[in-house]
């Protein structure tokens, strides 16, 4: 079971550690890297997860595996963590030292969700026109979501922006809920 | 009809005065009549009661006379030894009915009075009764009246909430139509969209919103 306190309290160890070295971006790419690997081996995955394999072996595993592919902080990260038992919570820590790398760097995180996915030059207009907007750098995360219809929206923070079609048929659906109710 | 103390009263007075002369001088005439009787009868001969002797009525004047004697020396012992006890019993008597008539009268009084007590009393009761009866009658005519009065009162109550929940119940149905109606208004909608709305005219609709797009404050 994922503890999300626990994450966070290795990720400012992390994030100190990695902004003290002056490593930020390339131990994100270590953790993301790392992150993509979990999802896309299953074998690897259990490998990590098998309580019949011991933690000095998976140490070795790691070591071999990343030396000299991933910074070294990045790699005393990993040992921590399978020294801990603490293996689940690779993907949380690293979530948590991005939201930590981006409060350092002023940095807002916005989703932008469309029905289909976007051209190249609508989300350099979007990421402008947000980054103007809103007056920070801004950081997008481009997903698609049918079920919008058309049109896209953007969360940040805990906001969301609807220019969806789908919103738009949800306001005119409340609005008739609101006035049928006032009626009765 | 027996005769009143009064009556018997008035009887012993007349006895007593029946007798003014002094005994001496009834003694005396009494003896006289006595003797002079015997002799009268012994010496004196009537023709006339001699005749009517022989004819069967024989009449003896002389010993009438004696007897009439006899009777006046001895009326004073007869009144000593009888009449004047008698007279003593009957006034006794007559005292003792006089206390009787009068505690008789008195009881009857006294009856005349309870019956007038008794009489009030029973008026006045049948009073109190009719004023009960009256007072319970219009108790029970307020209570009647009052029951009847909430019984009313909740027949409108449960009218005017039948007629509410009659109309709750409308508007709720009228009220889930249109919701439905919005429903299917609005699911018809969104198939038509997902129908018509394609790669360009989505790029229209996000080229719109990064035109328009602010951020409230």
């Amino acid at each position: 079971m994922i503890d999300v306190r626990v994450a966070r309290r290795y990720a400012q160890a992390l994030f100190k550690t990695a902004l003290s070295h002056n490593v930020l971006a390339p131990v994100e790419e270590d953790l993301n890297g790392v992150s993509s690997l979990l999802q896309i081996d299953g074998g690897f995955k259990r490998f990590l997860h098998d309580p019949t394999i011991s933690k000095v072996e998976k140490q070795g595993v790691i070591n071999r595996t990343f030396t000299g592919k991933a910074n070294q902080v990045t790699l005393s990260l990993l040992s921590l963590l399978l020294e801990k038992g603490r293996e689940d919570e690779i993907d949380e820590v690293r979530l948590q030292y991005i939201e930590l790398r981006r409060a350092h760097e002023q940095v807002s995180h916005v989703v932008v969700s469309s029905s289909e996915e976007m051209e190249e030059d609508q989300r350099r207009a979007l990421v402008a026109k947000l980054t103007k907007t809103l007056g920070r750098t801004i950081e997008a995360d481009f997903k698609v979501d049918p079920s919008l219809l058309g049109g896209v929206t953007v969360a940040f923070d805990n906001l969301v922006l609807d220019g969806s079609l789908s919103g738009a048929l949800s306001k005119i659906k409340e609005k008739i809920f609101r006035d049928t109710l006032k009626q009765s | 009809m027996s005769p009143g103390p009064n009556n018997l009263l008035n009887m012993s007075q007349q006895t007593k005065t029946s007798s003014g002369l002094p005994y001496p001088v009834i003694l005396v005439v009494g003896l006289a009549a006595m003797f002079g009787g015997f002799w009268f009868s012994k010496n004196v001969k009537v023709e006339l009661l001699e005749k009517l002797a022989e004819q069967g009525l024989p009449i003896d004047f002389g010993k009438t006379i004696a007897v009439v004697g006899v009777m006046l020396i001895m009326f004073p012992v007869v009144k000593m030894f009888y009449l004047q006890p008698l007279a003593d019993a009957i006034e006794s008597r007559n005292a003792e009915l006089e206390k009787t008539f009068s505690e008789a009268e008195d009881l009857r009084t006294e009856m005349t009075r309870m019956k007038g007590d008794y009489e009030r009393r029973l008026a006045s009761t049948e009073a109190a009764a009719r004023e009960q009866i009256q007072k319970e009658i219009a108790e029970a005519r307020k209570f009647a009246d009052e029951k009847v009065a909430a019984v009313n009162g909740a027949i409108d109550e449960m009218k005017a909430k039948a007629v509410e929940d009659i109309e709750r119940q409308k508007q709720a149905a009228l009220t889930e139509l249109r919701v439905m109606v919005t429903n299917l208004t609005l699911t018809a909608t969104e198939r038509v969209l997902k129908a018509n709305v394609d790669t360009d005219k989505n790029r229209k609709l996000i080229d719109d919103f990064i035109s328009e797009v602010e951020v409230p404050a």
